[in-house]
Parts: structure tokens; C-alpha cells; sequence
């Protein structure tokens, strides 16, 4: 679930040694291709468990309400890269529904490829039998949402650097630690497939690690924010384990924690077929061999 | 009953001598208080929208914002739009949508940063460029535009985006007509989705300074029922402004026509028939001048009446501003009811001061006299009009409420302005100085030229009275027959509102709503909002069946009212069937739940945004839409009660499952119709309750069940007649007509209460009912004629409007104005002599506290 990690801020950092330097001089461009390596370079596959929170909310007292019961869908994570140059690579993702039961068995395929524009996703739903592909852009529309969460398909479709260009906005500091805000805005070929007009992130100039994304839809509207709560330390590895993402124009909010993970375990690369999707009891027979060395993430471990 | 009016009496004829004495310190605070509400007047507050109609506890209200809360605002704009090659899939018909598209959204890159514009209501654009179809190729399901981002060139490859457009059940109508040559823009707007208590607060402020995590799933539900904002009118005014900007582009305009619909494009329209509104009032107030010249001859008898209409009318505005009260399309029948009782009052008391002087009275004990006599008679016409406009309050309907209030407010200050300020405005320029000097002031060769209406109408008036003497019986005969046949007429009234009766047969918003509704998918819609009270109670095969054949059962049982309904019974159907190879017999809801909720899983990933439109989140909630073509109220209503125990019925077996399920109808329409529904049962109560006050106060301040009995019927008539012409004639009682009534009770309870009062004072004098008739008449009756004149032309002068409402307004109230006139020049006379109404003045027993002013009258009376 390569792509998915992307955008929900599955940041990890191995050391900021890497970047010491001097970090003022850099170019907008140049940090983000940071960010990416910082997101996409550190573990080569990882399983984990983790938690949709979803509601629709409203704001009184200075506190975010739900209005609705919140609806919670739990999901297994299993995911490989395939190193295919320098800083170069595909990955291959599978998302398993746990829970509600109504829903279990429900999964999604996603491929990403280095040298393809979009990504492939698939959706198994085992009560229709079939398994459907669907759409990682829509022609600039909306495209579909992550199961029934306020993170779409495109919010987890990584950006890639070549299709927008940068601008530094300013620095400051978020959240108590200093920032850069870097401004991206899609390049025109880009332009005609993302639903996002730019994109405003807030990068941590310590660890590289993004700590808010603002999306403006496709008529300049402040649309969504993708915010990081919480990063833990797991295995020397830097993980976003908390975020939320808030949809301001429908007032509705995702919360994302991770339970458990691990990472750099052995996959099996048939385990990223139609088959893992469709067969029950291959896919269980194997998910219980990877189960094993899941962790789970201390709440207070910040 | 002498004991209650006498002292009141007494009490009133001393207040001119009272203010006098400090004249200037009054002057003073009406001066300051009247700078201090007009400062007050920019917080007035408009709401025209039919929302407003209602009052916020009601359920049907209730309904409407929980919806809004749900799915949010459906106070849109469609704009109907006729491509001038006839084609909506033509190259150029394409290119122009998809360019008026993005110039409704992408308007941001010419704002400067933190600017606002009006078009940030727009939430969502709806077009045949970027309708979305859900669409199967192989193992791919997904959601795509029908045209995107590339305007097809060949002519190929454009008629099979038609024939794709054909295909989907919920296009034709909403986005192209079946001949294709109407097409269909919906903008979807925030409008009555604006929270209310939206604090200025960033999500993510809260979220990180808070430093506490979301867990959503500690946060208690909220269940108070949801608050939004009224929607302004000068809210619609500027989006529908800025859409107007775009739609009016050289390169758009010159291929598409547009017909607007929705609250936004009437608000223009809206504007244009308050403008008609001002103007018309403006011309009346006018006529209203020249006649109240004509018939004093002196300016400052012309200038003292208008000071008082206009100070009541902007005290009346700025107390209604500091009481926070929302003026609605009311507020001019409010102006025009104190501009009646201001002209009535003021004329009312110069009348009878003229009348005094021009006897050569002097100006304090003129003044003196007529507020005693014609001051007692105003306290009365103002509390009987009072009670009857607070009788009007009974009504949930808020605008009505709103009116009632400010009219209230509106009749007491005219009275209070005419009482305390009038003295004071006369005694600084006095209207007449003594009788033989009156000829020449400044209009003295105006009146050379125009005979003295005066002199005649006294001509005419002496006549009157000995003319109903002779023939006291037949004339009673006649009026009892008129109001027998009003009666008969009366209960032929319809109740009808239709919405476009408030523009000129000859509007522009017309034609669009009938081009809306017959080319496209109509201009009115009402939602059916349902909450089965337990989750994912949606995605049982059983509900979606249900409604389902709820309507199908709409679709064919109301065809001529119901252009098209949706649901997501529809797009459940649809994805199924495109889910299994597109086959037409797969287009129905699969039976097994299972099948069905992951069919519904699949459409949300598809589109999500179309499924938060149909179905609340958790599947708890969801709502039908239902199309509507326009037809009044009266129609509609039969219909509207069938649909509501067909929905009953659904409702009803849904129970068996769901116990805890509730249905609502709701969305404009629905408000409308409710609206329409109350108006129907409240307003004749109202309009009872407003007689039986009303005839309760003559009887108690005239003391005899007899004098408030004959009192009553040329109270009636002018009302009576009004509704037996609209029902004989055919005119419905509309929202318009129907506060008519107000002010013609208002109108005839003011003559008839003024003639009664002045005739019971020279009546308890001797009894002698012919010579108090005679002497009433010559006194009252002028001033009965000049406010009859007066109002009743300023009031015909409505009746040239373009739009219906405001035209019958006017023509009904100048027949109501006359008819009044006519009971008291001729019914009452007649019933007083027939029914001989002595208010037992025979027993001669003169109170003779009354002495100072009895004296005074006879003295008077001898001098005429």
C-alpha cells in the first residue's frame, strides 16, 4: 500500500543525518524531492494494521464535534517495493477490510509503476464476486473515496515530483516546529487529470516529513487538510502513526491511526495477484504468516 | 357609557393646551428620537424567501434544516439555456457549457488574495459536460463526465455521447430537453445550508492547540436540531449578478438564450416588482398630496398630514430594526395601512379644525374642541384596528406575524404622532388663520381657477341625510341584499397562490419558469426525507423496494404534476445493471443484501460525492427528489394530500422493520404549500376573531348591544363585498388579496367609528336623532369624504401594476373604500333612523361635566 502511504503521511525517516547541510540554500524543488525520498526509500515492504474514523462534524465551543455516529472501518495492510533504478521503484499494496463484518472480505489491488502516469487499483467485493478496477484520476473530477472515508483515491496516489512545479511560500512554525511552506501546483498536463488545483504542505526542516497538506479544489477552494498528529519511532524507522483528514467543504473528517506494524518482512509476490483477492483461504493461510511479527503501537510513544 | 368616554374625552381635549405649554421640549424629543431610529434603519433585516414563512419550531421547518444538515442546500439555480443552432450536443453548444462551467468555477485566478465573491456560493456545477457517468469497460467501473475535458470534433463521436446521455434515466429533462434543444445548467449553492453558529475558527487551529487527539468515537452525538442561516435577498441579488456577468459574455451570449429559475434569478425580478411597488406608492402618495390640497387649500394642512404618515412610517421601521424584526414583501401593505391611518387621522382632526375655524373659532378652543370630539373618535378607530390587526397574529405564518406587529406599531404612532405632535405642527404654522383671510393665501389663484370642493361636498352632504329619511327601509333593504349576495359570493372563494402571480403575465421570470418546466425538468421540487431510525437501514433490498415503487407509483399517478423522480433506489438499479455486463433485465435492486451493499459500496467509490447527495453517511437517512411542474396552490394542494398518505402508506410498512421510522416532506415547495395550507385554515379565523374584537369594543364603549350591532354591518361590508367580488368574479384569495382585509376593516372601522362617535355626542344632547344626523353629517361627513377620496384614489392607482397581486390590491381597495364610504353615508343614517339609535339620550339626562364642550357645539351649531 505504497501509494496509500504516501499521501496519508506515512513519512519515515531514517536519520536527518542525511540531509545536513545547509538547509536555507535549498530550492523548493529540492526539498520536496527530500520528502520524497525520506517517504519512499527507507523500508522495502511492511504490514500493518490501522483504523478509518469517519463522521461528519461541526465546530462549537472551539471543539470539533461529530454530529453522526462515527463510523469505524478497520484494515489490514500489506505492501512491497520493487527497487527498479536509483530512486526508482514499483509497488504493490493489498487492503484488507476486517471489520465491520458486513464488509469483510472487501479488498483492494494497487500497483504503482515508476514509468506509468496512473495507477492501477482493483476492488474485490466478495458478495458480487467480481473484481472491478477502478479509477485513480477522474479527469480532473473527484475520484472515488478509500472505503467510504474522506481520503480518496487520489489523496493516496502519490504525487510525483515531475508533475508539479514548486514555490516557497515562507517558513515558520507548525505545531512547535519549524517549517517550510512549499506551494505545488500541477503542471498543465497534470492539471487536466488531479482534482486538486495546488496543494500547500507544511515540511518539517528537521525530519522532512510533512506535517500538513492544504487541497484546493479545482475552483481555488480550500477543500481538504491532510494534518499529521502524531510520528513514532518503530524498528529506527520514523512513521506518521495519527492524521486526520478534513474535508471542510462537506464538514466530514477521517482520523487515521495505525494499531500495529512491521516492516522489512518477506513477501511472497503472488500475494499481490487477483488471486490474494479472491481466495479466502490462501489469502488467510498467508496473512497469518505475516500477522506474526506485528507490533503494536504504543499510544504514548511519541 | 358616557362614563368611559366622557373622561377620555375630557382627557384628550386637554392635550393640545398640555403640549403647547412646552411645545419645544416635545419637539425636541420627537426631533432626537427620530434621528436616533433613522441611524436605526441600515439594521433592518429582508427575507423574501419562502423559508422565511415559516416558523423555525415548525415541523415542517424542523425537516427542511435537518435535510440541509444531511444533504445539504437545494436552493439552486438552473438555468435553462436554448442553443441558437437547436442542437445542446453540437460542437459549439458543448464548448460554450463547458466554458460558462468554468467560468462559475474557476473565477479564483482574478480575485486578489482574501477577496471575496459572490459565486463563493456555488458549491457544485452541474452540466451535461460534466454529468457523471458511472461506466463499465470490462473489469473497470468508474465514474467519468460525459464529455470531460475534450469537446469531441467529429460529429461520431458526439452523437454517441448522445446516445450514452439518452441512455442514463436521470439526464433527459435534467440536462437536455427530449427534442435536444434546451439545455439544462444546475448550480448547486450553500443557501440555507450556512450554519448558524459558524464560528471563524480554522480546523486546524483547534485541532493542534487543543493538543489532544480526535477520537471521534468519544464524542457524544449531537441531536439539536440543526440552525442555518437566512438567506438574504441581497445575498441571491449578488450571485444571481455574477452568474449574469458570465452568462452575459459576447461569446456565450450570442449562442445560447438563457431561462433562469430558482430563488437566485427571481430575486431580480423580485427587485423590479418592489421598485414597481415604491414607484406606484410614490404616485399614490401623490395624488394623495394634490387632493389633500384641493380640498384644505393649504399647504401646511398638506405638509402636517404627510409629516405625520412619514414620521409614523420611519418610527415604525426603526423600532422594528432595534426589535430585530425581519421585514418581509409585507412591508408595504404595512406602509400603506399608515399611510391610510395617518391620512385618516390628520384629515380627520383638520377637517374638523378647518370646519371650526372657518366658523370663526379661534385656533385654541378649535383645537380644543375637535381633539376632544374627533380625538375620542381616533382612540377608538385606533385600538378597534389594533385588535383587529393583532387578530391576525394567530397565525404560525411569520411574515403575517411580522405585519401584524409592525402595523400595531404603525397604527399607535400615527394615532400618538396625530394626539401629541399635531398640535404642535398646527400651532407653529397654522393651516387657517381666521375664516375671511383664508382666500388669500398663497393658492388663492389656484382657487379661482378650481371650485372649492369644500363648499360643494357641503352641498352634497346636506342633501344626504334628509334623502334617507324619506326612504330609511328600502335603503336598508338594499345593503342587507348586497351583503347577502357578498356572502353567497364570499363562500365561492378559492384560496390560490401561485408563485409566478406575483410577476406581470408579461414577465421575463415567467416565461423561463414555463420554459422550465415545459422543455426541461420544471422549476419547483419537493423532497421526501426519510429516516428509517437505525443504521444501514438503506441497504436493505426490501427499503430500496419500497421506494422504489413509491415512485414509479408518483411517476404515474401524479404524471401531469411530476416531471421525474431520484433516489438512490435509481442509482442502486443502475449500478447494478452496469456491475453485470449493462444488460437492461439487470436494472433492479438486487434482492440479496449482501449484493446490494457492496453494489452500493462500489457506486460510493465510484462517486462519492453523488452518494453523499442520496444517502446520509451511515445509511440511516436518505431522501427521494421529486421534479414538480408549476401549478398553484389550490391544485396542488388535493394533490399534495395524496401524495402525503401515499408516502404515509410506504412509511407505514417500513414500520414493521423500521419502528422508529420517520418521513418528512420538505424542500421550497413544501414550505410553500404549507404556507399556502395555513393561510387557508388560519386566515378566516383570523378574520372572524378580528370582527368579533372588534364589534366586542363598540358594544362596550357605546354601551348598547343595539348601536354595536348597527355598527358592525357597515364595519362588514366593505369587507364582504370585497370577497363576494373576488369569489363571483373568480379571483382567487391569494397572499396579496388576502391582506386586503386588514386594511379595508381598518379603513371602515375608521369612518363608521368616527361617524358614530360624533353623532352619539350631539345625539345624548336632546335625543333629537334627525337634527344629529343632520348636524354629524355636515360635520363628519366632510371629513368622511375627503379621507374616502383621498385614500381610495391613492389606492386605485395600484390597480395599474403589472403584477396581479398588487394590481387587484389596488382595485379592490378603492371598491372597498367606496363601499365604506356609502355605508355611512346612507346605511348607517338609515339603520340609526330605523332602529332609532338614541344612545337613551330621550331620558335627558346630560352629563353636565360635559357642559364646557356641549355649550361650545351649540354655539357652533348656531353659528352654521
Amino acid at each position: 500500500m505504497k501509494p496509500f502511504k504516501k499521501s496519508i503521511q506515512l513519512i519515515l525517516l531514517v536519520s536527518s543525518l542525511f540531509f545536513i547541510g545547509n538547509a536555507n540554500a535549498q530550492s523548493p524543488k529540492e526539498i520536496m524531492v527530500k520528502v520524497d525520498s525520506v517517504e519512499n526509500f527507507t523500508y522495502n515492504s511492511s504490514i500493518r494494521k490501522f483504523q478509518f474514523t469517519s463522521c461528519r462534524y461541526d465546530i462549537s465551543g472551539g471543539k470539533l464535534r461529530c454530529k453522526t455516529k462515527p463510523r469505524q472501518v478497520v484494515v489490514e495492510n500489506i505492501h512491497k517495493d520493487y527497487l527498479v533504478g536509483p530512486k526508482k521503484k514499483d509497488a504493490k499494496s493489498l487492503d484488507m477490510i476486517i471489520s465491520p463484518i458486513a464488509d469483510k472480505g472487501t479488498n483492494m489491488l494497487v500497483w504503482k509503476k515508476a514509468d506509468q502516469d496512473d495507477n492501477d487499483f482493483w476492488l474485490y467485493l466478495p458478495a458480487l464476486g467480481k473484481v472491478k478496477r477502478i479509477a485513480s484520476s477522474n479527469e480532473g473530477g473527484e475520484t472515488g473515496s478509500v472505503f467510504g472515508t474522506e481520503f480518496s483515491i487520489e489523496d493516496v496516489s502519490p504525487r510525483k515530483i515531475k508533475d508539479y512545479t514548486y514555490k516557497l511560500l515562507g517558513e515558520d512554525t507548525f505545531n512547535n516546529r519549524p517549517v517550510w511552506i512549499i506551494e505545488s501546483t500541477p503542471t498543465e498536463a497534470r492539471s487536466k487529470k488531479t482534482f486538486y488545483s495546488k496543494v500547500i504542505s507544511y515540511v518539517d526542516k528537521e525530519r522532512y516529513v510533512i506535517l500538513k497538506d492544504e487541497l484546493y479544489n479545482r475552483t481555488g477552494k480550500l477543500f481538504k487538510q491532510l494534518i499529521t498528529k502524531k510520528v513514532d519511532r518503530i524498528d529506527g524507522v520514523w512513521i506518521v502513526t495519527k492524521s486526520s483528514m478534513i474535508n471542510l467543504l462537506s464538514r466530514r473528517i477521517t482520523n487515521y491511526d495505525v494499531l500495529s506494524i512491521d516492516f522489512n518482512l518477506e513477501i511472497d509476490d503472488e500475494f499481490f495477484t487477483q488471486r490474494a483477492m479472491t481466495d479466502f483461504a490462501y489469502r488467510e493461510k498467508k496473512m497469518n504468516e505475516y500477522r506474526t511479527s506485528l507490533k503494536d503501537i504504543d499510544s504514548g510513544n511519541k | 357609557m358616557k362614563n368611559i368616554l366622557n373622561p377620555v374625552s375630557r382627557f384628550i381635549s386637554k392635550i393640545p393646551e398640555k403640549v403647547l405649554k412646552r411645545k419645544w421640549l416635545y419637539l425636541g424629543f420627537f426631533i432626537a428620537a427620530t434621528v436616533f431610529l433613522i441611524m436605526n434603519l441600515g439594521n433592518l433585516k429582508m427575507d423574501m424567501t419562502i423559508e422565511g414563512w415559516i416558523q423555525d419550531d415548525d415541523p415542517t421547518k424542523i425537516a427542511f434544516n435537518e435535510y440541509h444538515a444531511q444533504f445539504g442546500s437545494e436552493d439552486g439555480v438552473y438555468i435553462v439555456y436554448k442553443p441558437k443552432d437547436g442542437d445542446v450536443f453540437s460542437e459549439k453548444s458543448l464548448q460554450t457549457v463547458k466554458s460558462i462551467q468554468e467560468d462559475l468555477l474557476n473565477y479564483k485566478e482574478t480575485l486578489r488574495i482574501g477577496q471575496k465573491s459572490a459565486l463563493d456560493h456555488i458549491v457544485k456545477v452541474n452540466t451535461v459536460v460534466n454529468a457523471r457517468v458511472l461506466t463499465a469497460e470490462n473489469d473497470f467501473l468508474y465514474a467519468r463526465p460525459l464529455v470531460g475535458e475534450h469537446v469531441p470534433e467529429s460529429q461520431a463521436e458526439r452523437n454517441e455521447l448522445r446516445e450514452i446521455a439518452k441512455g442514463e434515466k436521470q439526464f433527459p429533462l435534467q440536462y437536455f430537453s427530449e427534442d435536444m434543444k434546451y439545455g439544462g445548467i444546475y448550480i448547486e449553492t450553500n443557501f440555507g445550508a450556512i450554519p448558524l453558529d459558524e464560528e471563524e475558527v480554522k480546523v486546524d487551529d483547534l485541532v493542534l492547540d487543543t493538543d489532544t487527539d480526535l477520537t471521534l468515537e468519544e464524542t457524544v452525538t449531537d441531536t439539536a436540531t440543526p440552525r442555518f442561516k437566512p438567506t438574504d435577498q441581497a445575498d441571491y441579488l449578488k450571485l444571481n449578478e455574477a452568474i449574469n456577468e458570465i452568462l452575459s459574455k459576447p461569446e456565450y451570449a450570442e449562442h445560447f438564450e438563457y431561462y433562469a429559475v430558482g430563488n437566485t434569478p427571481a430575486a431580480e425580478y423580485d427587485l423590479l416588482m418592489v421598485d414597481e411597488m415604491g414607484n406606484l406608492y410614490m404616485a399614490a402618495l401623490l395624488i394623495m398630496i394634490v387632493l389633500l390640497w384641493y380640498f384644505f387649500r393649504r399647504f401646511s394642512a398638506v405638509t402636517w398630514s404627510l409629516t405625520i404618515v412619514i414620521l409614523s412610517t420611519i418610527w415604525t421601521l426603526g423600532i422594528s430594526a432595534l426589535l430585530g424584526l425581519t421585514i418581509t414583501g409585507f412591508l408595504i401593505l404595512t406602509i400603506l395601512l399608515i399611510l391610510t391611518v395617518g391620512i385618516a387621522d390628520s384629515v380627520h382632526i383638520m377637517s374638523g379644525y378647518s370646519f371650526l375655524r372657518n366658523t370663526n373659532v379661534d385656533h385654541k378652543t378649535s383645537l380644543k374642541t375637535i381633539y376632544g370630539t374627533v380625538g375620542t373618535a381616533l382612540l377608538l378607530t385606533a385600538t378597534t384596528n389594533m385588535v383587529g390587526i393583532i387578530a391576525l397574529n394567530i397565525t404560525p405564518v411569520v411574515p403575517i406575524q411580522t405585519f401584524a406587529i409592525m402595523s400595531t406599531l404603525g397604527i399607535s404612532l400615527a394615532f400618538l404622532f396625530t394626539i401629541f405632535l399635531l398640535p404642535i405642527l398646527m400651532d407653529i404654522w397654522k393651516p387657517w388663520k381666521k375664516g375671511d383671510e383664508s382666500d388669500k393665501s398663497s393658492g388663492s389663484l389656484l382657487s379661482r381657477i378650481f371650485p372649492n370642493f369644500a363648499v360643494i361636498m357641503q352641498r352634497i352632504l346636506d342633501k344626504v341625510v334628509p334623502l334617507v329619511e324619506k326612504r330609511p327601509v328600502p335603503i336598508l333593504v338594499i345593503f342587507f341584499g348586497i351583503i347577502a349576495f357578498c356572502i353567497y359570493g364570499a363562500t365561492m372563494v378559492t384560496v390560490n397562490s401561485n408563485m409566478l402571480d406575483q410577476y406581470p403575465e408579461d414577465s421575463k421570470f415567467r416565461e423561463n419558469v414555463e420554459i422550465a418546466d415545459n422543455k426541461m425538468m420544471g422549476a419547483y421540487s419537493m423532497v421526501v426525507f426519510l429516516d428509517l431510525g437505525k443504521e444501514n437501514a438503506f441497504k436493505d433490498p426490501k427499503v430500496l423496494k419500497s421506494m422504489d415503487e413509491l415512485q414509479r407509483k408518483f411517476e404515474e399517478k401524479y404524471e401531469k404534476y411530476v416531471v421525474m423522480t431520484s433516489s438512490l433506489a435509481d442509482v442502486a438499479k443502475d449500478a447494478y445493471k452496469k456491475l453485470n455486463e449493462g444488460k437492461d433485465e439487470n436494472y433492479i435492486i438486487p434482492e440479496d443484501p449482501q449484493v446490494l451493499s457492496q453494489t452500493l459500496f462500489m457506486f460510493n467509490n465510484a462517486s462519492p460525492e453523488d452518494r453523499k447527495r442520496l444517502v446520509g453517511d451511515n445509511y440511516q437517512k436518505a431522501n427521494i427528489k421529486i421534479s414538480l411542474h408549476n401549478y398553484g396552490s389550490y391544485e396542488y394542494s388535493k394533490v399534495f394530500e395524496n401524495m402525503q398518505s401515499d408516502i404515509a402508506t410506504m412509511v407505514n410498512n417500513l414500520k414493521q422493520n423500521y419502528s422508529e421510522a420517520t418521513v418528512s416532506i420538505t424542500g421550497i415547495f413544501a414550505l410553500a404549500m404549507q404556507t399556502a395550507d395555513y393561510l387557508t385554515k388560519n386566515e378566516v379565523n383570523s378574520f372572524g376573531i378580528a370582527l368579533v374584537a372588534i364589534c366586542l369594543i363598540l358594544l362596550i364603549v357605546f354601551g348598547s348591544a343595539k348601536v354595536g350591532a348597527a355598527a358592525m354591518f357597515p364595519n362588514l361590508l366593505p369587507a364582504i363585498l370585497t370577497f363576494g367580488l373576488l369569489g363571483i368574479l373568480g379571483i382567487p384569495l391569494d397572499f396579496y388579496t388576502m391582506m386586503l382585509a386588514p386594511i379595508i376593516i381598518g379603513i371602515s372601522v375608521d369612518d363608521t367609528v368616527t361617524f358614530i362617535t360624533q353623532y352619539r355626542h350631539e345625539v345624548i344632547k336632546d335625543g333629537n336623532i334627525k337634527r344629529a344626523l343632520r348636524y354629524t353629517m355636515k360635520e363628519a361627513g366632510q371629513a368622511l369624504l375627503f379621507t374616502s377620496l383621498v385614500l381610495g384614489l391613492g389606492f386605485g392607482i395600484m390597480s395599474v401594476a403589472a403584477a396581479a397581486g398588487t394590481s387587484n390590491m389596488g382595485r379592490f381597495g378603492f371598491i372597498a373604500i367606496m363601499a365604506g364610504l356609502m355605508c355611512d353615508l346612507f346605511f348607517l343614517p338609515a339603520l340609526i333612523i330605523v332602529f332609532k339609535l338614541n344612545f337613551g339620550a330621550n331620558k335627558q339626562s346630560p352629563d353636565d361635566k360635559e357642559e364646557t364642550v356641549t355649550n361650545l357645539k351649540e354655539q357652533i351649531h348656531e353659528a352654521v
